[in-house]
């Protein structure tokens, strides 16, 4: 996760917020995501989040679902999605996360899923569903400790305080905070409750803050910038490209991620 | 010193041999962590424990008979065969038990807003009902596909008080309604209740559910005794989420003598993917929050499954029944959808019941295994539901002509 490390580095020093962008494998299809993908990358992604279509999605909100959807109806599958992540992963120095539901790795087993992403250059992994509690049977913290990959915890304003502490604690890379009770892909009111958790959240971690769940404009990001290093973009950035043509969506794509700095 | 099997299957860690968790996203973590806390400290109050319990006497109608099929055994030549008849209750199926002692706890919990999700609409109805009874504002969603083929259940929620939501992603079908529901909660989660309707899904529901199931096999314990003089030797459930047979097996789980079979659906046939036997070719998977078997891809895509029951047409099966697979407790087997409709049939005829066509594979079964049992053998089958919901989907697959006027009739007459 040298990558990763460095770049969470290089952002830390630049005073500026730095991108965590998602796009889903194979959405429209997988040919586009590629070029969706090193698209988003040139056009200001710091951190690139690739996930793995599911589907039974439950951690997402319409838009991410029905993207999964439709890259599964357009028959992505789990290989042709590494094999797309591992061309990406070789054509660029910024560090690429894969986000999957547990169900992905559990099936293609735990161990050899960090092996196999871990040799590609991948460096981290989000799976929304994998709470820490159920470490002792499957295992992924140490596949992922052994494997040299970030495991990305997800953070909720509303968890318990002893909690909290337990994530924190088995957190690596940065940790991902919600910004708001709530699925991805509705739009957040950056309120004085969102703030303060985050304040908490530095009280308790050295590690850097990524900060997402809704953001779609640039005045979310001002004001979320003295709180967080990351800003993460998902919903919004697959709206702008959803139902267009490929040369139009990179448009709209380009568009977005000026607007939004 | 082993723990009972009932002890493995109702505990407030939620984890049943290597099956189960709470493999949710951190924003559920504390909404299932403090209705872990409020079912399990209900269930050691002695007025919430008598309150459900009035209610079942009086509004519910409990007890449920245990009844013997005196024809139908007759018919069969073999042992002695005998039906719980949760059909008889309000709402006309089980489903009515864990709705009940769910609600309560929502509003133990101080919920004003329950949501639901539903297949065919029988869970929906009874969540629809006991949120009537308790003022409890009601979401139900439905995948939109389902929502369009069971629209006299969509219209008798909307009398009851729900609002209906047709989940238009997906495959628009129970997994989407699902889904749907759980993003609900993830957004509402203060003042809303999730109450998920079988044995599924993350800790502390499979617990819970079985909890409030476990009546069925209460009931019938003392039924039988007082019947037969003894305990059955054999008893049959369908098995769709599984809390029927759950609900029906968990006071003899650790009476080993009593021979416990399930039924799963086995469609048009298990060699093909039109069924849902997740014992015939599923594999264990972490699917909607629990680890159990489901039918999936070899990469972990969830299958598209078929039954002609829609309350068993699910990819995935309750841990604690995977547990009991694995176990060697409980034999699983599946009944096929034209064994199905016969065995519909054969019950209507023989004791004028109308199984619902989930109960129905109990009754192929039934069917089945009786005539190959001695005669002074007992067989007990969980007749989990009753029939008269099925009308349309049975006329339908029997080709009833004159039915099929009556619609065209009643269209004209709108």
């Amino acid at each position: 996760m040298i990558k990763l490390t460095k770049q969470l580095e290089k952002i830390k020093m630049s005073g500026q917020p730095g991108f965590m962008m998602h796009l889903v494998a194979g959405y429209p299809d997988m040919e586009s995501s590629r070029v969706i993908a090193k698209n988003i990358l040139e056009e200001g992604a710091d951190i690139l989040e690739v996930q793995i279509p599911f589907s039974d999605p439950v951690a997402d909100g319409p838009v991410i679902a029905g993207a999964n959807e439709k890259a599964l109806a357009n028959g992505a599958t789990v290989a042709s999605s590494l094999a797309m992540i591992k061309g990406l992963v070789a054509e660029t120095e910024k560090p690429i996360i894969i986000m999957s539901y547990f169900n992905i790795i559990y099936r293609y087993g735990v161990s050899a899923f960090c092996e196999t992403v871990s040799s590609m250059g991948v460096q981290g992994l989000i799976v929304p569903d994998y709470p820490v509690d159920e470490d002792a049977a499957d295992q992924l913290l140490d596949a992922c400790k052994a494997y040299d990959l970030a495991f990305i915890q997800v953070l909720a304003s509303t968890s318990r305080a002893e909690r909290i502490q337990t994530l924190l604690h088995n957190a690596t890379g940065f940790v991902y905070c919600t910004a708001r009770t709530g699925i991805t892909g509705k739009k957040t009111v950056v309120n004085e409750q969102t703030l303060t958790y985050l304040e908490r959240i530095r009280k308790l971690t050295e590690l850097p803050i990524a900060v997402g769940f809704g953001l779609s404009s640039k005045d979310q990001v001002s004001a979320l910038h003295s709180h967080a290093e990351i800003m993460i973009v998902g919903s919004a950035l697959i709206k702008t490209y959803m139902n267009k043509p490929l040369p139009e969506g990179l448009d709209a794509i380009k568009r977005f991620i000026k607007s939004l700095t | 010193m082993g723990a009972t099997l009932k002890e493995i299957l109702i505990h407030q860690d939620g984890h049943f041999g290597p099956y189960g968790g709470r493999y949710v996203p951190e924003i559920l973590v504390p909404i299932m962590d403090d209705l872990r806390d409020a079912f399990f400290t209900a269930i050691q109050d002695d007025q919430f424990v008598e309150e459900l319990k009035y209610l079942h006497k009086h509004y519910t109608g409990r007890p449920t008979p245990l009844y013997y099929c005196e024809n139908l055994t007759r018919r069969l030549g073999g042992a002695q065969v005998y039906m719980k008849n949760e059909g008889l209750l309000h709402t006309g199926a089980h489903k009515i038990n864990h709705c009940l002692g769910q609600a309560l706890i929502a509003k133990k919990m101080g919920k004003t807003r329950v949501i639901a999700e539903t297949g065919a609409g029988q869970h929906g109805l009874a969540t629809a009902t006991v949120c009537a009874k308790f003022g409890l504002e009601c979401i139900v969603y439905m995948g939109a596909k389902d929502y369009r083929r069971q629209r006299p259940n969509v219209f008798w929620m909307e009398q009851l008080g729900a609002t209906v939501i047709p989940v238009a992603e997906g495959g628009q079908t129970l997994r989407d309604a699902i889904n749907a529901a759980l993003r609900d909660l993830i957004s509402n989660p203060s003042n809303t209740h999730y109450l998920l309707g079988t044995v599924c899904g993350p800790n502390p529901y499979p617990a819970m559910n079985t909890y409030f199931q476990k009546v069925i096999g209460e009931e019938t314990r003392e039924q039988m005794i007082d019947q037969t003089g003894g305990l059955p030797d054999h008893m049959i459930a369908c098995v769709g989420g599984g809390s029927n047979a759950l609900g029906f097996f968990y006071d003899f789980l650790d009476d080993p003598n009593v021979k416990l079979t399930g039924v799963e659906a086995g469609g048009k046939g298990v060699d093909g993917v039109e069924h849902a036997a997740r014992f015939e070719g599923g594999k264990v998977g972490v699917v909607e929050g629990f680890k159990s078997y489901f039918l999936q891809n070899e990469e972990g895509q969830l299958a598209d499954t078929h039954s002609i029951s829609a309350g068993l047409d699910y990819a995935g099966v309750g841990p604690q029944i995977s547990y009991l697979k694995d176990d060697g407790r409980v034999r699983f087997t599946y009944a096929k959808d034209d064994d199905v409709l016969k065995a519909y049939q054969i019950l209507a005829k023989t004791e004028g019941v109308f199984a619902a066509l989930e109960s129905s594979h109990a009754v192929a079964e039934v069917i089945k295994l009786t005539p190959t049992l001695d005669k002074t053998k007992t067989v007990v089958f969980n007749c989990s539901g009753r029939g008269d919901k099925d009308l349309f989907i049975v006329t339908k697959e029997m080709q009833d002509e004159k039915f099929s006027e009556y619609l065209r009739d009643q269209v004209r007459d709108v």
